[in-house]
């Protein structure tokens, strides 16, 4: 008996570890707590927001393992917008955990495009280098894409494309102020009480003290991105999404 | 679309005109209001022209910005400034680009670190460098990373070692023309020291220069056995360039392990060295070692000084060094020859320099009784994190001013206390244990304790080393 209980005590920190051995009810729970505070950012099921990257993928670009995962819950990613989630204790975080797990059992959806006919779109007729990035390559008023299939949905990106101004970023947005008798325009780097800084379409950065302003506005319906709504086929659009959705370079 | 397309090429024009060519590196010194490279210029001169601030306004200097960094933490970046924008690094893994008219960053690139390193001093790092439209920067992780000096974006990234070794990188990068060279740190581990350089476009290794030969490379003679294998030699302060020669001239830190010399007999080349290096190869043209077999922990790796002038009635290029072994040498930069060298503090381990500029040492041989000996503190198994713990702490002791037989007698005093404890029980009882320590040799009727013993600076110094090597 007594080494029955030794047994059993030794036992019991091993489904800490081990999340494929968590217990359906031990998902449903999971489930629970992941609707009730991630679900805002990585969406319902996992399918992506506006914010976080989407989780129902067999591969998850940070959390390499199951160890790693929990890691994340629970300290968050520092120098993103995930945060820690200390309000948790280790139970619950394996019940979130393995709800995450299993949402990468799912097969992903299969997307309708050519990934490398997309990639000449890129470079060419759509002519998204110009502002964008791709591991070091490209313009740099737009967000980085190297690995926005990681952190996007394929129907976000899509949204993206043909409705640029819908989800649109507070990290670029768009001023236009005036200043010693000139205008400029350009995505705004920093903005707080005494300056702002800005990146104009030529890529030259400007900075400013508040008081030098004789105007500042904030372009919010405005993105600087083009809808390419009426400017691509469907089948380039299916081609474009596709391309950009294979993008999961480290982030 | 096609006015964007027209604007984006009007930018790559503007772009070029306003990156950091290596021409402009190479001729920083006429661009005093700018600080393009880790010393201000590839020589080491560390030294600005500009003269707005002088001994006459230096009283009523306010500060124009501030700029806060995130935490208390070791903070050793030099700036770079390139046309109105300074880059830094920040601890424990974060570059960022600031504004200099405001002091607002533009941008800020993090690293997200692991959480089993293992570094020997803190999470430092000493800054970064630029080429062109990036900035690299080294991380704790034994990485370096390339990033878009205007947005902050990673570009590449190459690994140069395993940290789970104990390889790190603390270091900020040197530019040389089309190259990106650094140094590495984690002489405390057992590792082997290196100096690599990057193609600055690619990120794919150009050159790596072994600072420790291998077997079957000239001067792994002066390694017992197998010792090289784990022979230090790190590379962790910024080196220079030598435009004339195409040299870079870098130092090396000390041998593994620091002050147990008994398992590497032998003058352990090239280790506590100055090293020249053929900049597109990585070849050694030639070394000059400051301290042949090393058992203080004097890693040479000062910021090199290059200058001309007149020694033994000839101009010369010359190499000048303050070492860490209380020297200072004057050596021809052509030759690797020593010229001339003399302490410049006080210094009780060695006699002179003879005329090669080795140190001379007592007859059998042997140095002198150094101020830090890990036989003071031998016995000391004090926690399991390996050889350094026990040196540090010994280090600590000595430094603290306590005499011999108290070092002694506080070694078992320690020993009982906290064998085999975690950290945490550590750092909670080391304040009552170092007062009960002292209380036991010091009664409230004895004399004062001796001149010079600082109670404080003894608990600060073993707390810190405590955090560094049991982390």
């Amino acid at each position: 008996m007594k080494l029955l209980s030794v047994v059993l005590i030794l036992a019991l920190p091993a489904w800490a570890e081990d999340l494929a051995k968590a217990t359906p009810d031990e998902i449903s729970k999971g489930k629970r707590l992941f609707d009730g505070l991630c679900a805002a950012c990585h969406g319902t099921d996992g399918a992506g927001g506006g914010v976080g990257p989407p989780l129902a993928r067999p591969k998850l670009a940070r959390a390499r393992d199951d160890d790693a995962l929990m890691q994340i819950i629970r300290r968050g990613i520092p120098g993103t917008d995930m945060p820690a989630a200390r309000q948790w204790d280790p139970g619950e975080v394996f019940q979130i955990a393995a709800y995450v797990k299993k949402l990468g059992s799912v097969p992903e959806e299969k997307l309708p495009g050519n990934p490398a006919a997309g990639r000449v779109i890129y470079l060419g007729k759509g002519g998204c280098k110009a502002c964008h990035t791709i591991q070091g390559v490209g313009g740099r008023l737009g967000p980085e894409l190297g690995s926005i299939g990681a952190q996007r949905s394929a129907s976000h990106i899509r949204q993206s494309i043909v409705e640029p101004e819908a989800d649109f970023s507070d990290r670029f947005l768009w001023v236009r102020l005036a200043a010693n008798g000139k205008t400029h325009e350009g995505v705004r780097l920093n903005d707080d009480t005494f300056s702002i800084q800005i990146m104009d379409a030529s890529e030259r950065i400007h900075s400013f003290w508040k008081q030098e302003l004789t105007a500042l506005a904030e372009l919010k319906s405005k993105s600087p991105m083009p809808s390419y709504k009426t400017a691509l086929s469907a089948a380039e659009l299916d081609d474009l999404v596709a391309f950009l959705a294979s993008m999961r370079g480290e982030p | 679309m096609m006015r964007l397309c027209t604007l984006i090429l009007a930018a790559a024009a503007a772009l070029a005109a306003q990156s950091l060519s290596w021409e402009r590196i190479l001729h920083s010194d006429n661009e005093p209001g700018n600080w393009l490279s880790y010393s201000g210029n590839l020589l080491g001169h560390r030294y600005s022209k500009l003269a707005q601030i002088n001994t006459g306004n230096a009283a009523r200097l306010q500060p124009a910005w501030i700029y806060q960094i995130g935490g208390a933490q070791k903070f050793e970046t030099s700036p770079i400034v390139v046309d109105g924008t300074m880059y830094i690094s920040e601890p424990p893994g974060m570059v960022l680009a600031i504004d200099t008219k405001t002091g607002r960053s533009l941008w800020t690139f993090t690293h997200p670190l692991p959480g089993d390193l293992r570094v020997c001093c803190g999470q430092s790092n000493r800054g970064v460098a630029v080429l062109g439209d990036r900035v690299y920067y080294g991380t704790l992780d034994a990485r370096l990373i390339a990033i878009d000096s205007k947005t902050g974006r990673k570009v590449w990234e190459a690994v140069l070692a395993d940290y789970r070794k104990g390889y790190s990188v603390t270091s900020a990068p040197l530019i040389v023309k089309d190259k990106v060279i650094t140094g590495m740190a984690g002489g405390e581990y057992g590792v082997r020291g290196f100096i690599d350089a990057y193609d600055a476009t690619t990120g794919k290794l150009a050159w790596r220069f072994w600072t420790v030969p291998a077997a079957g490379e000239p001067g792994v003679e002066t390694w017992g056995g197998d010792s090289w294998q784990r022979g230090g030699g790190t590379t962790w302060v910024t080196g220079v360039y030598d435009p004339d020669q195409n040299l870079i001239i870098w130092g090396t830190g000390n041998p593994g392990p620091d002050w147990n010399g008994d398992v590497r007999p032998g003058d352990n080349l090239y280790t506590d060295s100055a090293v020249a290096l053929d900049a597109d190869t990585g070849k050694l043209k030639w070394h000059f070692q400051f301290t042949p077999h090393d058992v203080h922990d004097w890693d040479a790796v000062q910021v090199p000084v290059l200058a001309e002038g007149v020694v033994h009635g000839q101009m010369r290029k010359l190499l000048l060094w303050a070492n860490r072994n209380a020297f200072y040498y004057v050596i021809d930069r052509t030759t690797g020859k020593f010229l001339q060298g003399r302490p410049y503090v006080r210094q009780t381990w060695a006699k002179g320099l003879d005329s090669k500029g080795r140190p001379k040492l007592d007859g059998e041989g042997r140095e002198l009784p150094p101020l830090w000996h890990p036989t003071r503190l031998h016995a000391v198994d004090f926690v399991d994190e390996g050889d350094a713990t026990n040196s540090i702490l010994a280090a600590s002791l000595s430094i603290g001013g306590l005499p011999d037989d108290v070092v002694r007698q506080a070694t078992e005093l320690l020993r009982k206390q906290f064998h085999g404890k975690p950290r945490d029980f550590v750092e909670e009882h080391l304040s009552d244990w170092l007062y009960r320590c002292l209380d036991a040799y010091w009664p409230e009727d004895a004399d004062d304790e001796p001149e010079g013993f600082d109670v404080d600076a003894l608990e600060r110094g073993l707390r810190l080393k405590v955090r560094q090597f049991v982390g």
